[in-house]
């Protein structure tokens, strides 16, 4: 027993250990998206996510229309939620949206200052999606990826 | 949302282009007059290009777009063009019909072949991209998206004219221009098919004057008694090649894939040409690979083209009379020219670097080796007399893309 008790006191440190070399990001913020806990959407896949971030969206999967909001560009979150979720950088972000913007087939999210300016913005507008740290989340919205 | 709004942003590459084939030129498409090779060392025409665009979102629903481009263009001028004018109404979030000039839509890329910044090469790969020059129109389309399971679906439509001008007072006239697109998005997946189809009247200098010497060949020699046939076989040949009202069609196939490190992409196209412009099939697959903020890439590209020959006049009916045979014989080689001059064909391969170094600017360098068709120049435009088909060409770039 007190053997065992060792064993996983010591795996548990190594896996600490091993998360803490894995993702050093993951330890400083934490990126979740939101939207209004008023809002009848409650959750969405990543693909899902994707699509309304990337302006092949406009509607949350329950039909109602979706506006995706973007903090500004030089905020370490906005770097944070399109590398870790949406899975792209600000370059091929900026390349993606200049593809849609030079057509007139669509306009980027719309740009809030910070981070309060944009929980603020979701919990006014029922339709607005923005990210925040998973720090910042209470009872004004809800978190729809990552669960 | 309150008042109209209005946004104005641009793009732009400053490129210049280095070409080893010292009798034609490396253009980027019939519209330019020159570029590299023969004209001059090193061009700057072929990829430099500034573009102004003006949003303005006049309601919820009704937003209007102008976008001018300057680059170099068939008179060898940089004048500004419009490119888009048009004026979208947004019926519901996925639907929409826009009115006046836009995007013609046969590729994959085509809304955005001309922004450098939007693509990993420096330009499009132009065995495939050249088949159809044309990038916009007079019209109107529609766009309509659902969703089918994850993946969304887009469809457009449009219908439209376009006149744009070529080099040597050249023309071009598409009319009654139907294009049909549908794009599945899933995920990092793109899958794309498309088909157009126009009335085209195309004229150039050489064929012209082709055609109104054999009209010409043709009454005269109907004139002369028993050679009635031989006058028909020419005016026959007039009509059959003269290039107006033809019915031209396009289809093509694109797929991509988009995520993490790699990015790939391929098209296949069809061309059913007329006349002089061979029916022609082209494809291209390129690889990019993401380290940081380099993209080094790959093209393999090739465009075949069905090739034509025509027996022509029975010059031999006319040996009796030796200025109409040498006439009938000259004539004859004048549309094999044609046939030949129209029917491209070329197979590259591209190496090429993307690096995103700064903020909305990305730097490019692409290495283009091209093996020309036997009987053809390729890609390759403003073609010498001295010009020999069926060589091998190395061409090398450097670009400068920005988005404002």
């Amino acid at each position: 027993m007190g053997r065992l008790g060792i064993k996983l006191k010591m795996s548990a440190a190594i896996m600490l250990a091993l998360c803490l070399i894995a993702s050093p990001a993951s330890a400083s913020a934490d990126v979740v998206a939101v939207v209004s806990a008023k809002s009848s959407v409650t959750s969405l896949t990543l693909n899902q996510l994707i699509d309304i971030y990337l302006g092949r969206s406009a509607r949350f999967p329950d039909g109602t229309a979706a506006s995706p909001c973007d903090l500004a560009e030089n905020s370490p979150l906005r770097e944070e939620f399109y590398t870790q979720l949406i899975g792209k950088s600000q370059a091929q972000i900026k390349a993606h949206w200049s593809k849609l913007i030079f057509t007139g087939r669509g306009q980027p999210p719309r740009e809030v200052a910070t981070e309060a300016g944009a929980k603020r913005l979701v919990a006014e507008k029922p339709n607005v999606i923005c990210y925040i740290d998973r720090s910042q989340v209470d009872k004004s919205v809800t978190v729809l990826f990552p669960k | 949302m309150a008042g109209p709004t209005f946004k104005l942003r641009g793009f732009g590459t400053l490129g210049v282009v280095h070409s080893s084939e010292k009798n034609a030129d490396f253009t980027h498409g019939f519209f330019e007059p020159n570029g590299a090779g023969f004209t001059r060392n090193w061009a700057m025409g072929v990829d430099t290009k500034l573009g102004v665009q003006a949003d303005a979102r006049l309601s919820d629903k009704l937003t209007a777009v102008l976008q001018v481009v300057s680059q170099h263009q068939y008179n060898n001028s940089y004048e500004p063009r419009v490119e888009w004018a048009n004026l979208k109404y947004q019926f519901t979030p996925d639907f929409d019909i826009r009115i006046g000039r836009t995007v013609t839509m046969p590729f994959m890329v085509s809304d955005s072949r001309l922004v450098g910044y939007a693509n990993l090469w420096i330009r499009p790969p132009r065995e495939v991209y050249g088949l159809v020059p044309l990038t916009n129109k007079d019209g109107i389309d529609a766009n309509y998206r659902f969703g089918v399971g994850e993946a969304t679906n887009m469809v457009h439509v449009s219908y439209g004219e376009a006149s744009p001008k070529l080099p040597n007072f050249g023309t071009v006239k598409a009319k009654d221009y139907i294009s049909l697109a549908n794009t599945l998005e899933y995920g990092p997946i793109a899958l794309r098919a498309s088909y157009s189809l126009g009335r085209v009247d195309l004229h150039t200098q050489g064929t012209d004057e082709l055609f109104d010497g054999l009209s010409q060949f043709g009454n005269t020699v109907s004139a002369i008694p028993g050679l009635a046939s031989v006058g028909m076989q020419a005016l026959n040949l007039s009509n059959k090649y003269r290039f107006e009202n033809a019915l031209i069609s396009f289809f093509s196939f694109g797929a991509s894939y988009d995520r993490d490190q790699w990015l790939l992409m391929t098209e296949l196209a069809h061309f059913n040409g007329y006349s002089f412009l061979a029916s022609s099939t082209a494809w291209y697959a390129t690889a990019g690979y993401r380290i940081g903020k380099f993209t080094p890439y790959m093209t393999v590209a090739q465009l075949r083209p069905e090739k034509q020959s025509e027996a022509g006049i029975s010059a031999a009916s006319l040996a009796g009379i030796p200025p109409l045979m040498a006439a009938a014989a000259a004539l004859n080689d004048g549309v094999n020219r044609a046939l030949i001059g129209g029917a491209f064909g070329q197979k590259s391969l591209a190496v090429g670097v993307r690096w995103d170094f700064m903020k909305n600017t990305a730097f490019k360098a692409q290495y283009d080796y091209m093996i020309l068709d036997s009987t053809s120049s390729g890609r390759l435009g403003n073609v010498q007399p001295n010009f020999q088909p069926g060589g091998k060409v190395s061409a090398i770039g450097i670009a400068l893309d920005f988005i404002f």
